[in-house]
């Protein structure tokens, strides 16, 4: 287990989380004329995936380390997608189909 | 917030220094209580309430300036800091 | 829109209520103090990477040592502490276990000088290599920045623990009655509004508040637990009394190792340390020592305390061996957390410390800080831009307080930071051998500080926002070519040769210099806005208070 790495994985995943959130809010369907990825599929991935990446923090790496990773690794993402919705909304799903792939493959490395 | 000067000043009296002893009659109290049921030595029940009596102290400050009567929030304030001081005290000299 | 807007705003959305009266709390819990908050979220901050600043301001060391084994380092440090400090009650032995201990280093007290001791007491950094103490210019540091952030300087603890513990517990309060004034913290997660003057500060301070709350409410809690002992003694004095004697008992029950006992007086040579070592070492694994302390050594009652190297749990506490010091036999075997409550406050100072971060994690921290002082300081420039939009139409005599805030604001938001880059101008400039150096890195900082206070007093907060600013972008953007002049270890030369502590403060003062001339930029815009759009109403009695009324008047 490498917690570097682990950390980088949740910065990313929890960027992918949030962009998936952000891109469910009316505001952002308003704002975007057609939808990128069905709303439902975003509902349907954003939380799960949230309670899984809590779940694996702090089964893996114990309440102390997983909450503080989870938790640090929360204000940078989130501060990236609330940047990323207010300058450029239209780079929100390549943020997510970015953030979300890389930070899969770094968790897996992490968690050998 | 229209709050006249003598008001005010009673207020934040209150708060910050009937709230700061309330604050500690609660650790007190709380330590006690929680050294007792789970059977802790007095050096844990005081650092319970010591945790405590943090959290107790800002929900007290957030109170005193939503009720705003100056009186009323005095005498609330004595009160229960003398139940929770002499109670905790007397709990607390059953500790180890 | 409209609505929309409105909507969800702790101004707007009054209906009565507990958030009434939260908002009104959260907002002067927050500003009577808010300056002072702003400070230490700065120096906090910069103290997350307290070594590494200490190893910038002390150039003349050599790189960090912390990959000799456990055996080598604390043989060295013995042989050191034997010639240096004889006869001494206490050697406190650090080893280079981690970046937080980046050298071995030895803290002595009560050596006898007849016996050939350098001084009774003192603490020196070790070169392992060599065996000699590690000499640099005298400086503060990265600790002393940290340490600015709990212990003023030019105030005695007894007042500094005090203002702390206020400022602290206001933070806390304007925390939660923030909290409770923010019902939509969820739905305005992601929104922020710019370009839209009062709501868009208002969009910014929620952002940065609710993205790092759990870093808020974890630092603002375990600051107080810091503070605690001195701040609400009485808890501890309802069960212990409230004599010296009782509060010495209760922090031996809850701190003390077990097993401290005094001195015989009769000579017994100390144990081989090797011994020692290895058992410590069967019980945590090997390189986990970070501590050896060694009471009464040379006596027959001689104790060796080791700590466990904390960098592998959360908590602050480490877990300790207690070992006789002539026999070598282990005596206690006592584990960080001894109790809950223990480990509570363990756990929330560990937190608050963030010792066992590794680079990433650190820099998270770090990050996390910098969100903490952007809240304070969008809050305190808040309170100035809701109240001149609402003086603008009502002329009154708020006007010297909302100046005086303002004048304090630039002074302090965007001053502190020039100060900051003083302290640093003023490692690399001042002469090696100056007297009292160190406090003087300290003094410049200060008079620094004070010195940006009186410019924003003189100079209309339109052009001192903007000039503040840029002045601490030159002076961090600078700093690098200072340290390029100055040492022979600049930005290039610690670049190619991985040096990335070096290089890593340079290139970090770049980016903060780049950040201020960024926010220097957008002050400039803001305020140009707010000008033209004023310009027309504008008349002999400015209701601009931060402008000269004469200025006012010409228009």
């Amino acid at each position: 287990m490498n917690s570097q790495l682990l950390t980088l994985a949740y910065s990313l995943l929890l960027a992918a989380v949030f962009a998936a959130i952000c891109m469910q809010s009316l505001r952002f369907q308003r704002q975007q004329q057609q939808n990128w990825l069905p709303v439902k599929v975003l509902k349907l991935s954003a939380w799960p995936l949230l309670l899984c990446l809590a779940i694996i923090a702090i089964g893996k790496m114990g309440w102390g380390f997983g909450l503080v990773t989870l938790f640090a690794a929360t204000s940078l993402a989130a501060v990236t997608v609330v940047a990323t919705f207010t300058y450029k909304p239209g780079k929100l799903p390549l943020l997510y189909s970015l953030s979300l792939p890389t930070g899969s493959i770094f968790l897996a490395l992490g968690l050998l | 917030m229209n709050l006249s000067a003598p008001r005010l000043i009673a207020l934040v009296a209150a708060a910050l220094i009937g709230g700061y002893f309330t604050a500690i009659s609660s650790g007190i109290f709380a330590g006690s209580l929680f050294g007792l049921i789970w059977g802790t030595p007095r050096s844990e029940a005081a650092l319970t309430g010591h945790l405590l009596s943090f959290i107790s102290y800002a929900f007290i400050v957030i109170w005193v300036f939503h009720d705003r009567r100056p009186l009323f929030v005095w005498s609330i304030l004595s009160v229960i800091t003398l139940l929770m001081t002499t109670i905790g005290m007397w709990l607390g000299g059953m500790l180890a | 829109m409209s609505t929309d807007i409105t909507k969800g705003t702790p101004s707007t959305s009054y209906n009565g209520g507990w958030r009434t009266s939260s908002a009104w709390l959260h907002t002067w819990s927050g500003l009577t103090l808010g300056w002072i908050l702003y400070f230490v979220f700065v120096t906090g901050t910069v103290g997350y990477f307290d070594t590494e600043i200490d190893r910038w301001m002390q150039p003349e060391l050599p790189r960090s040592q912390t990959g000799t084994s456990t055996d080598e380092a604390a043989n060295a440090i013995l042989n050191f502490a034997q010639a240096n400090a004889p006869g001494a009650d206490q050697w406190l032995m650090s080893l280079p276990a981690s970046r937080n201990q980046p050298f071995g280093s030895l803290y002595w007290r009560g050596a006898s000088i007849e016996s050939g001791a350098v001084s009774a007491s003192g603490n020196t950094l070790i070169d392992l290599n060599n065996i000699t103490a590690l000499n640099a210019r005298e400086t503060g540091g990265g600790q002393l920045l940290y340490q600015m952030h709990w212990r003023f300087p030019y105030m005695t603890r007894n007042y500094s623990d005090w203002i702390i513990s206020i400022a602290t517990f206001f933070m806390f309060v304007a925390i939660i009655s923030g909290i409770i004034t923010h019902k939509r913290i969820f739905k305005d997660f992601f929104t922020f509004r710019p370009g839209k003057g009062q709501r868009s500060w208002l969009d910014a301070h929620n952002v940065l508040s609710v993205v790092a709350l759990p870093f808020h409410l974890m630092i603002t809690y375990s600051g107080l637990l810091f503070m605690g002992f001195s701040f609400m003694p009485l808890v501890f004095a309802a069960y212990y009394g409230n004599d010296n004697g009782a509060r010495g008992q209760f922090y031996s029950e809850v701190f003390d190792p077990p097993g401290m006992v005094a001195a015989a007086g009769v000579a017994a040579p100390l144990t081989d340390l090797d011994a020692v070592i290895e058992e410590a070492e069967s019980v945590w694994g090997e390189n986990r020592i970070a501590t050896i302390d060694i009471r009464n050594p040379g006596d027959s009652q001689a104790r060796i305390f080791i700590s466990e190297n904390f960098d592998q749990t959360v908590a602050a506490g480490a877990g300790r061996l207690v070992f006789d010091g002539t026999s070598g036999e282990l005596l206690h075997n006592a584990p960080s957390a001894s109790s809950p409550a223990k480990a509570v406050r363990d756990v929330s100072l560990g937190l608050h410390e963030g010792l066992f971060a590794t680079t990433l994690l650190r820099w998270l921290y770090f990050f996390a800080g910098v969100v903490g002082t952007a809240m304070v300081g969008t809050g305190l420039v808040m309170w100035t831009v809701k109240r001149r939009q609402q003086a603008s139409s009502e002329i009154d005599k708020k006007h010297r307080g909302i100046r005086l805030v303002e004048k304090l604001n630039v002074g302090t938001v965007a001053g502190l930071f020039v100060a900051l880059a003083a302290y640093f101008w003023a490692n690399r400039l001042l002469p090696a051998s100056m007297p009292g150096r160190a406090d003087w890195e300290v003094h410049t900082m200060f008079l620094t500080w004070a010195l940006m206070l009186m410019l924003s007093a003189v100079i209309p907060a339109r052009l001192g926002w903007p000039l503040q600013f840029r002045l601490g972008g030159f002076a961090f953007v600078l700093l690098p070519v200072v340290n390029m002049a100055t040492t022979e270890r600049g930005l290039i030369h610690s670049l190619a040769t991985g040096d990335w502590v070096f290089a890593g403060f340079d290139l970090t003062a770049l980016l903060c210099g780049a950040l201020l001339f960024w926010i220097a930029q957008r002050a400039t815009q803001v305020m140009n806005k707010h000008q033209k759009q004023r310009a027309p109403q504008t008349g002999s009695t400015s209701p601009i208070p931060s402008e000269h009324p004469v200025e006012g008047a010409r228009q």
